[in-house]
């Protein structure tokens, strides 16, 4: 089925430029074009859009106003904005409603490969329901001792900025967020970045101040939630540093690194949303793990219709997070489909999960995690496993984690 | 003559010789005394103390004193009245030390007529009259003398008290004759200029020292000198320390009786580092709207740079199936020419012909080649019109079209209202050109039009209310042009309307504005042009500013 394309725009001109350029995508996509916020409402109630991209200032019903209700009647909908508008006031207002942003004037190709990229993780999800839970969903909730220790470093005006991007780079939520923000032209430049840290000083500590103490961006798990999943926080970190040295080891750069240690990071987050979103089924979905010889993404797959690796890439790419974080979070488990041609954040994080699923037992244990030796063996990779797992063992001899 | 007699007392206790005496004075000179006779020293003592003595005789035996004594508790006892000796001793010595203990003569019994005594006791009254009156002269003169000193202490202190006063005024003081002569130079001004009251003293007021930096000085010190009453100098340059700085002087003739008294008082300060403030200000104020203009073209430009790369992306991407269908052609044409087409060349000619999108193209080719046309006008129109609101603001006023600059501000700013407000404009196509500095009308002009907007989104914001209006009109007004500003918005609270042009007072919140715009507007206006700059304002309706322009150059201040 064709992609739907809903621009929206008080310039009718924009609208017509885009149109025309758009023309030759016009085997794949549709492109629809509205004029105002109201009648992109009217269009939307017609026939569902997977993407709508509106401009930010228009008269009446300004983007964020409009994507606001989008977010509440259409949720599966991608959600974009492209403006020119930079100041902290509209980005305060946009970072509620929209996944992503767009800085005009926009080159062309971008906006394909952002479309491209949303596009293509849509069909890893089939139920709507999910979509439209992941469409909403504006944070992933961290840990009460990580989220205060956050906004409190925050509201200090003395704390360098290092040691809150040291803060955030602990937890899954917190970083997936400020990677959104920084891969967003919500500043008004985006650029590819991966490394959690840099997000952090390319953000502005004055900027994520606004955010987290008065849009907050970040949010709270809660003590509860925070005992089930305690788990997952210790064993992302640890999977994050197991794949940053693998990579290491490959003598990757420092992009593969960061890409590798982020993904790692993240690669799980699909769990905590699941989690999150359907508390009493997920549980049920554990519990079942628990029988020896049943699988966590088969019975993830048997309530949901996917794998929270599905679900966490999913996330990740309506957020805009770059290509190969998403891949690497979506394909952790089954590295092969995703045809790596060489050593990747991909391959990093699938060998670190499985490492950290041999030295630590986590409750409970992702049986999938398996070693796909024939694949490293095509990559000319195997020989590499005795270094590999020496450099995780060292690491986490380092860090004071039982092995 | 007098016709109180003269009181005369004898000391004397010899009663012949008061009987002799007696006679002596009735006969010569009858009824002139009245005379009263004590036989001892007590008596005369207590007679003295009792009663007035015009003239004392007396004998120097008595029962109770004896010689010199007797003169000397006498002139205790009536210190201011002459005493003659009268005595039967004839000795020299005995005469000197009565007359040195207070005795005005020394008559030797028996050897003296009367007329004598008579000459004796006038002499001896008038010495002593004379003699108190010298004193009294004394007493006064003495008196005067410390009166004088005194006054004399009390002058200095009300002239110290003065000159302190003077000195300590943080304005600049000088006071002139009627030729520009120093006369007064107060501390201020010795710390102004560097040059102390003693080297300028005198000194005419051009050459005393302060490097002047006007080149026809003479000629302003001469406006100075001819002025009636009062004569202010502003931005009046000289040099310190290699630096030019600016005075702000005021020049006062002192009224006086005659021509001759008169001179001037000069006051003032130096001003440089106000001059400067202001400056800083009114720069601050034009950068911060060439800030939000700079933000607002940005955006503007944004526009049309986005949909003009469209369309050309379009026609990019169009021309290569297009360029691979003529090329296509080019080999079909060469087949026709030797025989039939091959059935492959064909499927291939139709398959390109339709990747070619044709109809489309025919269609929008024209359409995107008009839209880029479009956009890059609307760049060039956005483009000329900051150029031409930014104009360097010459500092001499020209005659301009002011509907002309009021267009051109209103398409710079469109940014700032469109969102908000609908712009309507009623200008006077007759107007005539005015005298203005065109690019501080500009600012002014910025400044209304940014205020409108601001006001019709906090109403907007405030009561749910969709696009508002700002209304910009001109007319002539007589000798005047009048420009207003209308909005629909919020109007101007009661309390604060007499506030608006305070420099300083904003109601945006901190970081969206100086609080400078309508003070400076007013400045501008006002100051600058000789102007006007009011507004009417109600509640929940709106707010109309409006500004009247003389269109005589240097129309005097109404």
């Amino acid at each position: 089925m064709n992609k739907r394309i809903l621009f929206v725009d008080d310039e009718p001109m924009i609208l017509q430029g885009i149109q025309h350029s758009l023309r030759g995508m016009r085997a794949e996509w549709e492109v629809e074009l509205a004029g105002s916020g109201a009648q992109a409402l009217e269009t939307m109630a017609q026939t569902p859009f997977d993407v709508v991209i509106t401009d930010m200032r228009m008269p009446e019903m300004d983007g964020a106003q409009l994507l606001d209700l989008v977010k509440a009647k259409f949720p599966r909908t991608v959600r974009i904005i492209l403006s020119g508008q930079s100041d902290r006031e509209t980005v305060l207002r946009s970072v509620g409603p929209s996944h992503q942003y767009l800085s005009k004037p926009c080159d062309l190709d971008e906006l394909k490969q952002r479309l491209i990229r949303a596009f293509a993780l849509r069909d890893m999800l089939n139920d709507t329901h999910l979509k439209d839970v992941i469409g909403r969903l504006n944070t992933v909730p961290s840990p009460p001792a990580i989220y205060v220790a956050v906004t409190e470093a925050l509201r200090s005006p003395e704390t360098p900025i290092t040691k809150i991007a040291d803060l955030i780079a602990q937890d899954m939520g917190m970083c997936a967020k400020v990677l959104q923000l920084a891969n967003s032209a919500f500043f008004g430049l985006s650029s590819q970045v991966s490394n959690p840290q840099q997000a952090v000083s390319l953000i502005g500590v004055e900027n994520l101040k606004a955010l987290v103490l008065s849009v907050q961006v970040f949010s709270d798990l809660g003590g509860h939630l925070t005992q089930d999943l305690g788990f997952l926080w210790h064993h992302s970190m640890t999977t994050a540093s197991f794949a940053k040295a693998i990579a290491r080891v490959e003598r990757s750069s420092d992009g593969v690194m960061d890409d590798a240690f982020t993904a790692g990071l993240l690669h799980d987050v699909g769990r905590l949303v699941l989690a999150c979103a359907f508390g009493a089924e997920y549980q049920q979905v554990l519990k079942r793990t628990e029988e020896p010889g049943v699988l966590l993404a088969q019975c993830e797959g048997d309530a949901f219709g996917c794998t929270h690796n599905g679900v966490g890439a999913y996330l990740l790419g309506l957020w805009g997070l770059t290509d190969s974080i998403v891949e690497a979070v979506a394909w952790h488990h089954q590295p092969a489909q995703a045809e790596p041609a060489s050593f990747s954040a991909l391959i990093a994080v699938h060998a670190a999960d499985y490492y950290d699923n041999q030295l630590h037992v986590h409750p409970p244990s992702d049986e999938t995690s398996v070693m796909d030796e024939l694949l490293l063996t095509q990559l000319g990779l195997q020989q590499q496993l005795v270094p590999w797992e020496k450099a995780c063992r060292e690491v986490a001899s380092r860090s004071g984690t039982n092995a | 003559m007098r016709d109180t007699p003269i009181q005369l007392l004898l000391i004397e206790d010899n009663s012949p010789d008061v009987r002799l005496l007696r006679e002596m004075l009735s006969r010569q000179a009858p009824g002139k005394f009245a005379l009263v006779e004590v036989g001892s020293m007590r008596d005369a003592e207590s007679h003295l103390a009792a009663n007035a003595a015009d003239i004392i005789l007396l004998d120097l035996g008595l029962p109770d004193a004896q010689g010199l004594e007797v003169v000397r508790r006498a002139h205790a006892a009536a210190p201011r009245t002459p005493l003659v000796v009268l005595t039967g001793c004839d000795d020299e010595l005995m005469a000197d030390e009565a007359l040195r203990e207070g005795a005005q003569d020394f008559l030797v019994k028996g050897k003296i007529d009367t007329p004598e005594l008579l000459r004796a006791i006038r002499y001896s009254t008038q010495r002593v009259k004379a003699e108190l009156e010298m004193q009294q002269a004394r007493d006064e003169a003495e008196t005067a003398s410390r009166v004088k000193g005194e006054l004399l202490a009390e002058l200095k202190a009300a002239y110290a008290e003065t000159e302190l006063f003077l000195r300590s005024i943080p304005s600049i003081v000088i006071g002139i004759d009627p030729q520009g002569h120093i006369t007064r130079w107060n501390l201020t001004a010795t710390n102004t200029f560097g040059l102390d009251d003693s080297s300028v003293h005198g000194r005419g007021i051009e050459d005393c020292g302060i490097r002047w930096l006007r080149p026809e000085m003479k000629a302003e010190i001469t406006r100075w000198l001819t002025t009636e009453s009062f004569y202010r100098c502003d931005n009046l340059p000289y040099e310190r320390d290699s630096k030019m700085r600016l005075l702000g002087l005021s020049v006062l003739r002192i009224p006086a009786e005659s021509t001759d008294q008169t001179g001037f008082i000069i006051t003032g300060a130096d001003i440089t580092e106000r001059m400067g403030l202001e400056l800083q200000l009114r720069q601050a104020q034009k950068l911060e709207g060439i800030g939000q203009l700079a933000a607002g073209i940005a955006h503007e430009i944004n526009t049309p740079t986005q949909f003009v790369g469209d369309n050309i992306r379009f026609l990019k991407d169009s021309w290569g199936p297009v360029a691979e269908f003529l090329d296509f052609c080019g080999t079909v044409q060469s087949e026709c020419a030797i025989g039939p087409v091959s059935p492959e060349h064909l499927l291939r000619f139709c398959e390109l012909h339709q990747k070619c999108d044709l109809e489309y193209l025919s269609e929008h080719i024209p359409k995107a080649i008009d839209l880029c046309l479009e956009g890059v006008k609307r760049i060039a129109k956005i483009v000329k019109g900051f150029k031409e609101f930014s104009h360097p603001g010459s500092e001499e006023k020209r005659a301009i079209d002011l509907n002309h600059a009021i267009e051109t501000t209103i398409s710079v700013a469109r940014h700032e209202w469109k969102y908000c407000a609908d712009l309507v404009t009623a200008l006077d196509n007759d107007l005539p050109l005015v005298p203005c500095l065109v690019g501080e009308f500009n600012q002014v002009m910025l400044n209304l039009i940014v205020n409108a907007a601001h006001a019709i989104s906090s109403a907007a914001e405030k009561n749910g209310t969709g696009k508002g209006t700002i209304t910009i009109s001109t007319r002539r007004e007589g000798e005047w042009v009048e420009v207003t500003v209308a909005d629909t918005g919020t109007g101007i609270p009661v309390e604060i309307r007499s506030r608006v042009f305070e420099p300083f007072f904003t109601t945006k919140e901190v970081g969206k504005g100086t609080g400078q715009g309508l003070a400076l507007a007013h400045a501008a206006i006002v100051n600058r042009h000789q102007g006007q700059l009011w507004f009417e304002s109600e509640l929940e309706q709106g707010t109309t500013f409006i500004i009247r322009l003389p269109l005589e150059m240097g129309t005097p201040r109404p």
